[in-house]
């Protein structure tokens, strides 16, 4: 561990007595992590046994610098403390105390285990449930994707179970806000109605979603005394960073819980709260300022140069007041402007001031280039550009979908045809990618002969026919090495098609092991395929064990509803591995939000399209609401333009705060003239950022990139 | 080759080395993913994987309390059934120390290296007393002296040795006062008992001592490939390594093993995936 500097003041908060409650406040960059992972030490230093200090935050990124804590060389020996989120711990005490539980909790067969949900199978649940209503007529008003339709439901019940009021009251609440046309109203009693089908769904199969879990830890779990006296004869000290990040309810049940605890630090982001679309309240995880024993701001940025901090205090006054602010001329050491007329221009220029600060030794894990959203074609652009520069590079969107992944599509091609059964068939694009990526070295031409001759769409049951059928002229221009290879696939298949059929997970598995990772295959050295592969085939694995019960007792195969679900786009497959974007020294391209999220800082931000509406707007949620459906939200107050107004205007001031704040060299501001749709970019960081400029001593100097 | 930061040896990453060089560089020191079969019948495998959990699980919620009567498994459960009233009947409560902690893990450092071992149940009298139980589940029950030689009946006294202070009125838990049981599901009367000594540990601290240096020292690439191929055959990296096709019968390979039940976990909990819906 390197040992970090640390102010006097750091040091002494640290070495404050082993008793009482102290909330410490600051903006990021401020140390505060810092200065509790030197809690931490210090409490082992002094005896304190690790397993009784319980480390708490709201996210898992927002955790790692506790796990790497927690496995110091410099730790004394002993027990280990658990870092967890409240939500893991949640799901801890479920399966630990679900015998006391599980009946009093409504279930239908307490006497069998609990099966937890992932999202993907929520989702899925929830698909299965609702695609019979959308067949009869439900959510025809609104022209919405049928997954996002999915997760908003999804978010509804986690939004109520975090801010502790009964799911019943989803639609009462969102009703009495709406002013809109009175259709809407009718699709908010369906979103309702689908709410508590699922709910009930759950009940009777003892699945746990994460709002049940959530209910059941805050109004089961904690008031249980035997539990409680678990919790509270398990952990003495409370370390809880980023409170701000989390839902009320368990920051409710930490206010409780605190005179319980013989010291506990409660840690706040200044200027934080970028969860509060998934329903943390930032307000109530201040409030809990006033129940501890002391309470101290660590005021110094560690990270800011005064250009940068300049720059954040001149934008967030613009972003406010566009027309009468004041500009710091310091900013202009802190900004540079990338301008060119179309965004593909853009895109080349970025990656090219990427490739010079690299050159110039700046380290590509402090680049980062941010956008509100990250397309596919972008992601893809600025990957292959960077990548071609000889930068490294890594993207950071974990709601990609696993259908984008040519391996996985590889490999649920290749499913499909060894299951002809599932009636999923195989169009001849996909068979032509899917030879590409299993059968190394081949290019595209003799994937699409080989695809073309072998492969008839019309008899796509039939699967491949074999390549020693093909004319010898025609053998010799694929290539009879890939002839050779094509044939062991075309085997293989053959061979596991006379056999007994398998699970997907375990086919997918097996076709990996013995064929695409052997010598000659694509799968053999290429890591990354083999990463995605490895995903896909946990996804599929989880999948089983959770519906195949479910599935089976109706003679539905697994594998095809699988299937399904991916061309659907159900599945979203997020992994820790894709959030955990610390470790490796790479350019990160990340949604700004996610950035915030991931508990990095860097020295120089590039931010994409600043005239996009994306920085600005909410996303489109007709069926849900994160403010009305929050506890800040007073009962029966109607939302207005100006409330939807003053919410944009808090998120980007927020953001722009909590984007700065992470900077320490410089921000690149990035826009064209002529956006991707073809409009010319009129956002409100865009608007903010002009004004600025316009209003400098000397607007010329502003470094153009 | 230096080692990861935060880099923490277990007794399963130290088999995986005592078994394979290679295999320990893929897994523990690049954290290759290579999701080929590991034996088979899978299914078969992870069933009795999943069972295992289950009873592991259903003993720690005994240990902390839980009314025994709330704990039974549902009828259709066979084998878990059947193992939890072995374990019930046994006796095995008797005749270890009363006072208990489930699924404790400990942590030293130790010559500059992280050592780390997850206990099922550690039983105990303080200044007196120590016994490590693990519970297995697998369909053999092997015999004394391959438990006896075992890395995991060396390693986990090792590091009680080490960590177990706290647990001792911080006074250092001596060699003699700790003693392993292994307690058989399947072969409930047969239980192993080990007993850690003196002499036991001074042999391991030159054991371990020279292991962890010996991994420590060795460059990138130098992590050779076992020279007895019958291993590859109950390996994911089999491909990777150019070392065969198909898996191996997981029920020959328990029969090489402390079985399964030292394997990963299938269930990598995915706890608040929910909370990042969004993004
Ligand atoms: S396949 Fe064989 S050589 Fe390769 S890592 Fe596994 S055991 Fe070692």
């Amino acid at each position: 561990m390197e040992t970090p500097v640390l102010s006097a003041e750091q040091n002494e908060l640290i070495k404050m007595p082993l008793s009482g409650s102290l909330f410490l406040e600051g903006t990021a960059g401020s140390g505060k992590t810092t200065t509790a992972l030197g809690r931490y030490l210090y409490m082992l230093q002094e005896g304190v046994p690790p397993e009784s200090i319980l480390l708490l935050a709201p996210q898992r990124t927002l955790l790692q610098p506790y796990v790497q804590a927690t496995q110091w060389v410099e730790a004394p020996p002993g027990s280990v403390a658990v870092p967890a989120t409240v939500g893991g711990l949640a799901r801890r005490l479920t399966a630990l105390f679900w015998p006391l539980i599980a009946a009093q909790a409504g279930f239908k067969k307490p006497e069998q285990p609990p099966i937890f949900l992932t999202l993907e199978t929520a989702q899925y649940y929830m698909a299965r449930l609702v695609r019979p209503l959308i067949e009869k007529g439900y959510f025809n008003t609104i022209t919405i994707d049928r997954n996002r339709l999915y997760s908003q439901i999804i978010d509804n019940l986690n939004k109520a179970a975090g801010a502790g009021f009964p799911h019943t009251q989803i639609a009462d609440r969102l009703k009495s806000a709406w002013v809109g046309e009175p259709v809407q109203q009718h699709i908010y009693e369906e979103a309702q109605e689908c709410a508590n089908l699922f709910r009930t769904y759950c009940l009777e199969n003892n699945l746990l979603d994460f709002s049940l879990q959530v209910e059941i830890f805050t109004q089961l779990l904690w008031p249980d005394p035997l539990c409680q006296r678990y919790l509270i004869e398990e952990h003495r000290h409370l370390i809880y960073d980023n409170i701000e990040e989390d839902i009320p309810v368990f920051q409710d049940i930490i206010r409780k819980w605190l005179p319980g605890f013989d010291s506990a630090w409660l840690i706040y982001n200044l200027g934080g709260g970028y969860r509060t679309f998934l329903g943390a309240d930032r307000m109530n995880g201040y409030a809990l300022r006033e129940v501890c024993g002391s309470r101290t701001t660590l005021e110094t940025s560690w990270i800011a140069l005064p250009s940068v901090a300049a720059l954040r205090d001149s934008l967030l006054e613009s972003i406010v007041t566009p027309e009468a602010s004041h500009p710091n001329p310091l900013l202009m050491d802190a900004v540079k402007v990338v301008y060119r007329n179309f965004y593909p221009e853009v895109i080349e220029a970025v990656c090219q001031e990427v490739f010079s600060l690299v050159e110039k030794q700046v380290s590509p894990g402090e680049i980062v280039i941010l956008a509100p959203f990250i397309s596919d074609s972008l992601r893809f652009a600025v990957m292959s550009r960077l990548q071609s520069l000889g930068v490294p590079v890594q993207s950071h969107r974990p709601s990609r979908s696993l259908r984008d992944e040519p391996a996985v599509n590889c490999l649920l091609t290749l499913a499909k045809i060894a299951h002809p059964d599932w009636e999923i068939s195989a169009a001849l694009p996909e068979i032509r990618q899917a030879l590409m990526v299993c059968i190394q070295d081949l290019d595209l031409v003799r994937a699409d002969l080989l695809a073309r001759i072998c492969f008839r769409p019309s008899r796509w049951r039939e699967g491949f026919s074999s390549f020693d059928r093909i004319q010898l002229e025609m053998q010799e221009r694929i290539g009879f090495w890939v002839g050779e290879r094509f044939e062991r696939i075309r085997r293989w298949l053959e061979e596991y098609q006379v056999g007994e059929q398998q699970e997907l997970d375990i086919f997918l598995s097996r076709i990996f092991g013995e064929l695409l990772s052997q010598p000659g295959f694509g799968f053999h050295t290429n890591l990354d395929s083999a990463a995605v592969t490895a995903r896909l085939i946990e996804s599929v694995q989880k999948f089983r064990q959770v519906v195949g019960v479910t599935l089976s007792a109706e003679s539905r195969a697994i594998g095809r509803e699988y299937i399904h679900m991916v061309e659907d786009g159900v599945v979203a497959a997020q992994y820790l591995q894709s959030w955990d974007t610390t470790t490796s020294d790479a350019v990160l391209i990340a949604p700004a939000y996610t950035f915030l999220m991931s508990n990095r800082n860097a020295a120089y931000q590039f931010w994409l399209d600043i005239g996009s509406l994306g920085w600005w707007e909410r996303l489109y949620q007709p069926l849900t609401h994160p403010v009305v459906l929050s506890r800040r939200w007073p009962s029966g107050n109607v939302w207005t333009d100006i409330d939807e107004q003053n919410e944009n205007m808090e998120s980007l001031t927020r953001l722009v705060s909590g984007l700065t704040t992470r900077c320490s060299q410089g921000i690149y501001l990035c826009t064209s003239r002529i956006d991707q749709q073809g409009d010319e970019p009129r956002g409100k960081l865009l608007r903010a950022i002009q004004s600025i400029l316009r209003r400098l001593p000397n607007p010329t100097e502003v470094a153009l990139v | 080759m230096s080692l990861p930061a935060n880099f923490q040896f277990s007794q399963s990453n130290l088999h995986d080395y005592i078994d394979c060089a290679r295999r320990f560089e893929l897994r523990s020191l690049l954290q290759m993913q290579w999701p080929a079969p590991r034996s088979e019948p899978i299914l078969e495998q992870e069933h009795h994987i999943l069972m295992g959990e289950r009873f592991h699980h259903l003993l720690h919620q005994y240990f902390i309390g839980i009314p025994k009567e709330l704990l039974a498994p549902s009828r259709e459960e066979e084998q878990l059934n059947a193992w939890w009233e072995n374990f019930n009947r046994s006796g095995l409560l008797d005749s270890i120390p009363k006072r208990v902690l489930p699924e404790k893990t400990l942590a030293a450092s130790w010559e500059g290296q992280r050592l780390i071992a997850k206990i099922d149940l550690l039983a105990f009298i303080p200044g007196e007393h120590f016994v490590i139980l693990d519970w297995k589940t697998s369909i053999n029950r092997p015999p004394s002296r391959f438990l006896t030689d075992h890395i995991q009946s060396r390693f986990y006294p090792f590091v009680l040795v080490l960590a177990g202070r706290s647990l001792n009125n911080r006074k250092a838990v001596l060699p003699e006062q700790i003693e392993m049981i292994y307690w058989f599901a399947n072969f409930p009367d047969q239980i192993e008992r080990i007993r850690y000594s003196q002499e036991k540990y001074t042999r391991d601290e030159e054991f371990f001592s020279n292991l962890m240096h010996e991994i420590s020292r060795l460059p990138a690439g130098q992590f050779l490939a076992t020279a007895d191929e019958r291993k590859c055959r109950y390996c994911n990296f089999r491909s990777f390594c150019e070392r065969g096709e198909t898996a191996g019968n997981w029920r020959e390979m328990e029969a090489e093993s402390l079985g399964v039940d030292d394997l990963e976990s299938f269930q990598s909990i995915q706890f608040d995936q929910i909370a990042e819906i969004t993004f």
